[in-house]
């Protein structure tokens, strides 16, 4: 550590996951040739009535409550107004002072350290269009033009970028399982604004830079690291950090100045008169806070402290909130937890990977699954039976007990058939033999594998184990 | 307040049209009246006015989140001064 204190604040973007744009019923898909999910509305011409979309406000709604944010009961939207051709109304439909969502935070943890994050604000606002540039003109794509957005600004809270990751990391969490965004950084659906100054201890913050164009949580740590030592070198050298916007360059890893920063002032923010206010009702905010899932932390705390699972478990099933709803209701119809933790963790991820199919592709019922490792527990299958089951239910619908019962793979405890099986092993591996009765224990799992693989993997391991040790006495 | 020659030229730029002489003659004196009404409001007291922001007392206009088709592209370029490959094209920015 230097004398220096870094202060850093975000703003980040996210689309929300709605089917239309936020003032006009263009669709908000991504992709599309260009400039034809456009109408009169979202591509600026004169005389339109925009008219708000009521998804969109739900979704920032929700995503204000689960950041612990107060709700404005009275909301407005404003004009923001550069002229760049990306918007062609010539202003930016936002929120200036009334935003939606105010004074939240989101509890990090970063270099094994909690910390609480601020969040000053969550506003609406529409995307703008698209520009290619070319060498000597610029093409415009007005396909996202309009595309509803979350604007998060957070407090200046941050100290480093392994808080900056952490919190974005959180944050994606969170709007994926409110399901308001689908967070997809390559569709830039996800994307992070960096202020960021540096001041020595007991002095006044510094002047800040703004770095955009972070569309990757890596840029984001990469950009946060590279501007506090630039910053340094520069007050070290004697210079003035002046308060500019910066690009990141994510390939040659540094910033350029973009242009100086605008104030405020300079937007010429004023009442947006064709969209009238939202006013919210206290109704209205509860029946959404009543449609907020479980976060992703909080199913975390319960799987470790309440269900005894290991953190490391609690993690990979809370990637996906499909993945974890799923291992709840297994849960609940009565498997073991860590039992249903495995078979996620271990066959369902293997074969969703080996498909290439997304988590929510899992084609199992939760009671099915349940279903199966009661089967297990009560020793019908075997676990590595319990495996190629699986595998089948992701082929057919069938019930895991009329797998079993059709493939004929329920596990074999008759003492006597195993017996034989163990019999015939031991004859025909007398140097195992030898070497299990000189003293060497463990060369009996080579016979129990020779067992098993008679039976087909039906053999009881259990018993097959006892029965050889009976038999070597 | 007088309108200038300049801000008639600066917006002449800024809107992308070019104005013929008897056009910015009556441009000039339309912003001028603009800038006169709204000087002739600023001597109004307002001091214990609260801000109004719309004539209209609305409020939750709201829409269902539905698509609706929207133009053709021929249709939403047919204005374009220029166009290249589906796209809008405007002088280099960067």
């Amino acid at each position: 550590m230097d004398e220096f204190k870094t202060v850093i604040g975000l703003e980040v973007h996210a689309e929300l996951d709605t089917k239309s744009k936020i003032y006009c019923g263009c669709t908000t898909e991504f992709g599309g040739d260009e400039n034809t999910h456009v109408c009169p509305v979202c591509s600026g011409m004169p005389g339109v009535l925009p008219m708000l979309n009521r998804k969109v406000v739900e979704y920032c709604v929700k995503a204000g409550l689960a950041l612990n944010c107060a709700i404005n009961p009275y909301s407005r939207q404003d004009r923001k107004h550069y002229f760049y051709p990306d918007l062609p109304k010539a202003f930016q439909t936002s929120q200036f002072d009334q935003p939606l969502c105010l004074n939240g935070y989101v509890d990090i943890v970063a270099g094994g350290q909690p910390k609480r994050i601020g969040i000053t604000r969550i506003h609406i606002e529409e995307d703008a269009g698209k520009l290619i540039h070319g060498a000597d003109q610029t093409r415009v794509d007005y396909n996202r033009c309009g595309v509803p957005l979350i604007e998060i600004v957070t407090e200046p809270d941050f100290e480093n970028s392994a808080q900056v990751h952490a919190f974005l990391e959180a944050l994606r969490e969170i709007l994926l399982y409110t399901e308001v965004s689908n967070c997809k950084m390559e569709e830039g659906s996800l994307r992070c604004d960096v202020n960021l100054s540096i001041h020595r201890e007991g002095e006044p913050f510094g002047t800040r830079t703004e770095m955009k164009n972070l569309n990757s949580f890596s840029a984001a740590a990469a950009a946060v690291e590279y501007e506090a030592q630039r910053q340094r070198r520069v007050v070290l050298g004697g210079g003035k950090i002046s308060q500019d916007t910066l690009r990141w360059d994510d390939e040659a890893g540094y910033n350029y100045v973009m242009r100086s920063k605008e104030d405020a002032d300079e937007y010429f923010y004023f009442p947006e008169p064709d969209i009238m206010p939202m006013v919210l009702s206290e109704g209205y905010i509860e029946r959404i806070r009543k449609t907020l899932p479980e976060l992703p932390a909080k199913r975390r705390e319960r799987y470790v402290q309440v269900m005894g699972l290991p953190m490391y478990d609690a993690q990979l099933l809370t990637v996906s909130k499909f993945i974890s709803d799923f291992f709840d209701r297994t849960v609940a119809a009565g498997a073991q937890p860590k039992a249903v933790s495995n078979f996620i963790m271990g066959d369902i991820t293997r074969l969703l990977n080996e498909r290439g199919l997304a988590p929510e592709k899992v084609p199992i019922q939760p009671d099915a699954m349940a279903e199966l490792l009661d089967l297990i527990s009560k020793g019908v299958i075997s676990n590595s039976m319990g495996s190629k089951v699986i595998e089948i239910m992701f082929e057919e619908t069938k019930s895991p007990a009329d797998i079993v019962r059709e493939r004929g793979m329920a596990q074999v405890s008759d003492a006597g058939a195993i017996r034989g099986m163990c019999e015939q092993v031991i004859a025909e591996n007398p140097k195992i033999v030898a070497d299990y009765k000189g003293g060497k224990v463990k060369a009996i799992t080579a016979l129990v594998g020779q067992v098993m693989k008679m039976s087909r993997g039906k053999a009881n391991p259990a018993m097959v184990n006892q029965l050889l040790e009976e038999l070597l006495k | 307040m007088e309108f200038s020659e300049q801000e008639l030229a600066d917006l002449e730029m800024l809107a992308r049209v070019e104005l013929s002489e008897s056009e910015w003659n009556r441009c000039r004196q339309a912003f001028q009246n603009v800038l006169d009404l709204a000087a002739s409001l600023q001597a109004v007291d307002t001091e214990e006015v609260e801000p109004m922001i719309s004539p209209i007392h609305l409020m939750n206009v709201m829409r269902e989140d539905e698509i609706r088709p929207g133009l053709e592209r021929e249709e939403a370029l047919a204005q374009a001064t220029e166009t290249e490959s589906g796209c809008f094209k405007v002088p280099r920015i960067l």
